[in-house]
C-alpha cells in the first residue's frame, strides 16, 4: 500500500488496529512445538513459532563450502535439514554439528518435508527428477519415486501422505510409508510453489504464462479430485503459495493482490492490492492476522477477516524465494541482499537486522529456541535471543516524513545552486562576445 | 584562439544555408499565422554555430551518415544551452522547484517514486509521460483514479514547464532572462502545454502497449523514450518560441527531427544513454520514501542536466526555425 494511504488508513482504523494488537500475542502463541517440519512451519503454512524473540545473536554458524543451500531449512527431532545443491545435510539444532549428509543429484528443489521418522526431498531435474524418502536419523534412502519432471517448490505432507507439485503441473500424492502414488492431478500450467494441506484439501497455484493467466486449485487430499478452482485476472507470473487458517485460504496472485478465498467453495471473501507480485515459494504467515511479503521486499500485515493493511514495511532486498515467518510475536524475514530483519508485528517497526553475506536468504525456520537461516552463499545460521542487545525501532523506508524531505531538499538545492552559480558566473563566465550576442 | 579562427573560416550564417536537397520537404507557405505570432525571441547568432553550409557532407563519418545537418554541432549546442541555464538563478530555482512539485504530487498521491527514478522526474518530455502513467497505474487501483492522477501530474508539469521553457528560450536566444517578458501569456502557454503533454501521454502509452507485446516492457520503454525524444522533444520549445498551437508544435517538432543529417539524433541518443546511466546508477538503491540530502542532490543535479539539454535543443531550434515549415507540406520525388 502506498505510504500516504497507509498513514490515512492508520488514522481511520485505530480502533480496529487496537483490537488486532490485542489478538496478536495470543495468536502467535498458538504454535508451541519445537519443530518446523515443512516450509511454512506446518502443512497449512501458518508460519508461526513461539520464539525466539529478537534481538538475535548467532548461536552457531556452518559454512557449507562449495555446496550451497538452495532452499529453506526444516527442523524436526532436533535436526535442521537443509537441501543443498548436491547434497542433503542434517545439522544438530543445538550446536550445528553435522549429523549426517547424503549426496543428492543436482537439480531444483524446494524445502524438504519431515513426517515422523522420514524426511522427503527432491533430487535431479526434468525427466531425471525423483522424490526421495530417507530416514530422519541417518539419511538412508527408504524409497524413491520418479517424477519425470523438475519439482522446484517445497514439499508438503499431511499425516501419511507426501505431496509434490512438478513444474509442468502434475500434483502427486504419495504414500509416506511405501512411496506408492495414491493419485495425481494435472493442473493447467506450471507449478513453482508449495502445496498447502488443510481440512482435507490440497491447495496449489499454477501459472500459464502463454495465456498470461493463472489459476489456484483446491484438490481433495483423499481422492485427488478437484474441489474448486479460482482464476483471477491479471498476470500469470507472481503467484505465491497458499496459507490456510480457519475457513479462509490466503494466496497472493500475479495481479499483486492478496486474496482470501473461502475453503468451502473458493469464493473470494476479500482482496487487497499491494505494491508488487509474489515469489512462488513465498507464502503468507497467519499469526491471527496475515503477514505477506512481495518480490520488492514489501512486508504487509493485513487483517485476516477483511484484508485491511495495518502496516507495511520495506526490507532492502526482494523476497523472491524468501518468505516472512512469525517467531515470538515478531515477523522475521530474510531477503535477497542477505539481510535478515525482525519487524514488530504490532507496530510495523524494524527491531533487529543483521547481514549474512550478500547472497539470497531463503525463508527462515524457527523452533522456539532458534531461528534458522539458509544462505545461497553457503551458510546455515542459527540465531538465538540476545539478552544483551537492545531492540531498534526503525520505521519503514516507505514511511514519508514530509518536513524532513523538505529540509533535505532545501539543503541540497541551496548547495547545488551556489555551486553552479559560482562555477558558471565566477569561475567560467561567458566570453564577452557570447554575452554581447 | 587559433582553433576558433580556423572554425570560423568554415562557417556560414544559418540564414543563408540551404540544407535541403530537392528530395526534402518544401513548405507550401513561407509565412504562416503561427509564424507571425512568433514571440520576440530572436534567432540565435550563428557566426560561431557552424551550421552546415553545403549540401555536401564533410568528413569520413559525415559522408557515411548522409547530408550535413543544419543543426549546430553538439559541443556548440551544449555549450550554448548549458551556460545561460547554469548562470541563471531563476532558471535553476524554477527547475529545482519543478522537481519538488512533481515529487510532491507523487507523494501526495501516495506513490512516492522509487529512489532510483527521482532523477528522471524532470526529464524532457515525453520521457516522463510514460513514467507518470506507469508509476501511477502501478500505485493506484482503478483506471479512473489513475487517469485523474495522470491528468493531475500533467497539469503540474505544464505549470512548471510553462515558466521554465520560455525562460530557457529567452536565456538562450537573448543571453539574458527577463521574467516579466518571458512569462507573458503564461496561462495560454500552460493550456497549450497541457495539450502537448496529454497527447504525448496518450501516444507514449499507445506505443508502449503495442510494442510491449512483441518486445517486452524494457524495450518498449526504450523505444518510447528514444523515438519520443527524437520526434516530440522540441514541441514545448516550438510552442514557446513560435507561439504555435499544440498540434502545430508537435508537427513542427517531428519535422525538425527529420531534417537531413544526424546531429539531432546524436544529441537525442546521448541524452537517452544519459537517462539509462542515471536510472542504472540508482536503480538498485533501496527504496526510501523520504529522500536524503545526497538523493536530492543527485536528482537536482540531473534535473540541471535535463534543463541544460533543453537549452541545447532550444538553441538548435532557434538556429533552424526558419527552415522548418509550419504549414502543410508536399513531398517531391527524388529524381533519379
Amino acid at each position: 500500500m502506498p505510504p500516504g494511504a497507509a498513514i490515512r488508513r492508520h488514522l481511520l482504523l485505530l480502533p480496529i488496529a487496537a483490537s488486532l494488537l490485542a489478538l496478536g500475542p495470543a495468536a502467535a502463541a498458538q504454535r508451541a512445538d519445537a519443530s518446523w517440519p515443512t516450509a511454512g512451519g506446518d502443512a497449512a503454512h501458518t508460519g508461526v513459532a513461539s520464539g525466539p524473540e529478537p534481538p538475535y545473536r548467532v548461536a552457531w554458524e556452518v559454512e557449507t563450502d562449495d555446496d550451497d543451500p538452495i532452499c529453506a531449512p526444516v527442523v524436526a527431532e532436533g535436526l535442521v535439514i537443509v537441501v543443498m545443491r548436491e547434497s542433503v545435510m542434517a545439522l544438530s539444532a543445538g550446536d550445528g554439528s553435522e549429523a549426517w549428509s547424503v549426496d543428492r543429484e543436482e537439480g531444483p528443489a524446494g524445502a524438504a518435508v519431515v513426517l515422523g521418522e522420514t524426511v522427503a526431498y527432491v533430487e535431479g531435474r526434468d525427466d531425471g527428477a525423483s522424490l526421495v524418502a530417507a530416514g530422519l536419523t541417518d539419511g538412508a534412502e527408504l524409497w524413491s519415486f520418479d517424477l519425470d519432471d523438475s519439482a522446484p517448490g517445497p514439499l508438503a505432507a499431511d499425516a501419511d501422505t507426501v505431496f509434490v507439485a512438478t513444474s509442468e503441473g502434475l500434483v502427486h500424492a504419495l504414500d509416506a510409508e511405501t512411496g506408492e502414488e495414491d493419485w495425481s492431478f494435472e493442473v493447467e500450467g506450471e507449478t513453482l510453489g508449495a502445496p498447502a494441506v488443510a481440512g482435507g484439501l490440497v491447495y496449489v497455484s499454477a501459472a500459464r504464462p502463454s495465456a498470461r493467466a493463472g489459476t489456484v486449485y483446491a484438490i481433495d487430499a483423499e481422492t485427488g479430485e478437484e474441489a474448486w478452482r479460482f482464476s483471477p485476472s491479471g498476470s500469470a507470473l507472481g503467484f505465491s503459495s497458499f496459507a490456510v487458517a480457519g475457513d479462509l485460504a490466503y494466496v497472493g496472485t500475479g495481479d499483486r493482490t492478496v486474496r482470501a478465498l473461502g475453503v468451502e467453495d473458493g469464493r473470494e471473501v476479500w482482496s487487497r492490492v499491494v505494491r508488487a507480485p509474489f515469489g512462488p515459494r513465498s507464502m503468507p504467515a497467519v499469526p491471527g492476522d496475515l503477514v505477506v511479503g512481495d518480490v520488492l521486499g514489501g512486508v504487509y500485515r493485513l487483517g485476516a477477516a477483511d484484508g485491511e493493511i495495518a502496516w507495511d514495511f520495506r526490507v532492502p532486498g526482494s523476497l523472491l524465494s524468501g518468505s516472512p515467518i512469525v517467531a515470538g510475536g515478531f515477523v522475521v524475514v530474510g531477503d535477497d541482499t542477505g539481510q535478515a530483519s525482525a519487524i514488530d508485528l504490532e507496530e510495523g517497526l524494524l527491531v533487529w537486522k543483521d547481514t549474512f553475506g550478500s547472497a539470497r536468504l531463503e525463508a527462515p525456520a524457527a523452533d522456539g529456541d532458534h531461528v534458522y537461516l539458509a544462505s545461497r552463499g553457503g551458510r546455515v545460521v542459527a540465531l538465538e535471543y540476545d539478552p544483551d542487545a537492545a531492540l531498534l525501532a526503525e520505521p519503514s523506508p516507505t514511511t514519508l516524513f514530509p518536513l524532513q524531505a523538505l529540509l533535505n531538499f532545501a539543503a541540497a538545492a541551496a548547495a547545488l545552486l551556489v555551486l553552479l552559480l559560482v562555477v558558471f558566473r565566477v569561475v567560467l563566465p561567458a566570453p564577452r562576445e557570447e554575452a554581447e550576442s | 584562439m587559433g582553433r576558433k579562427g580556423k572554425r570560423r573560416r568554415r562557417t556560414k550564417p544559418a540564414a543563408t544555408v540551404s540544407t535541403r536537397p530537392p528530395s526534402q520537404l518544401e513548405p507550401l507557405e513561407q509565412e504562416t499565422p503561427a509564424a507571425e505570432e512568433r514571440s520576440n525571441v530572436p534567432a540565435v547568432p550563428t557566426s560561431r554555430s557552424e551550421p552546415a553550409a553545403e549540401g555536401r557532407p564533410r568528413g569520413l563519418f559525415g559522408r557515411a551518415l548522409g547530408p550535413e545537418s543544419p543543426y549546430p554541432p553538439l559541443g556548440v549546442s551544449m555549450a550554448r544551452g548549458l551556460r545561460p541555464v547554469a548562470a541563471s538563478p531563476l532558471i535553476l530555482g524554477a527547475t529545482f522547484l519543478y522537481l519538488l512539485a512533481v515529487w510532491g504530487f507523487f507523494a501526495a498521491a501516495g506513490a512516492e517514486p522509487p529512489t532510483g527514478l527521482l532523477a528522471i522526474l524532470t526529464a524532457l518530455p515525453p520521457v516522463p509521460s510514460l513514467f507518470d502513467s506507469l508509476v501511477l497505474l502501478q500505485e493506484t487501483s482503478g483506471a479512473v483514479a489513475s487517469l485523474v492522477l495522470v491528468l493531475g501530474v500533467t497539469i503540474v508539469r505544464a505549470l512548471a514547464l510553462g515558466a521554465i521553457v520560455p525562460l530557457v528560450v529567452q536565456a538562450v536566444g537573448e543571453g539574458a532572462v527577463r521574467p516579466r517578458e518571458a512569462l507573458r501569456g503564461y496561462l495560454r502557454r500552460v493550456l497549450s502545454l497541457v495539450g502537448i503533454l496529454s497527447l504525448e501521454v496518450a501516444l507514449a502509452l499507445l506505443v508502449f502497449v503495442l510494442v510491449q507485446g512483441f518486445l517486452g516492457s524494457q524495450l518498449a520503454i526504450f523505444i518510447v523514450w528514444l523515438f519520443g525524444l527524437q520526434f516530440l522533444g522540441m514541441a514545448p520549445i516550438v510552442m514557446v518560441a513560435e507561439g504555435a498551437p499544440s498540434a502545430d508544435s508537435l508537427r513542427r517538432s517531428a519535422r525538425a527531427a527529420r531534417v537531413p543529417g544526424m546531429r539531432h539524433f546524436t544529441l537525442i541518443i546521448i541524452y537517452f544513454f544519459l537517462l539509462q546511466i542515471v536510472t542504472a546508477a540508482q536503480g538498485g538503491a533501496p527504496f526510501v520514501a523520504t529522500p536524503t540530502i545526497p538523493t536530492w542532490g543527485f536528482a537536482l543535479f540531473v534535473s540541471f542536466v535535463h534543463v541544460a539539454v533543453l537549452g541545447a535543443l532550444a538553441y538548435r531550434w532557434l538556429a533552424v526555425r526558419e527552415q522548418i515549415p509550419s504549414g502543410p507540406v508536399k513531398r517531391e520525388r527524388t529524381p533519379r
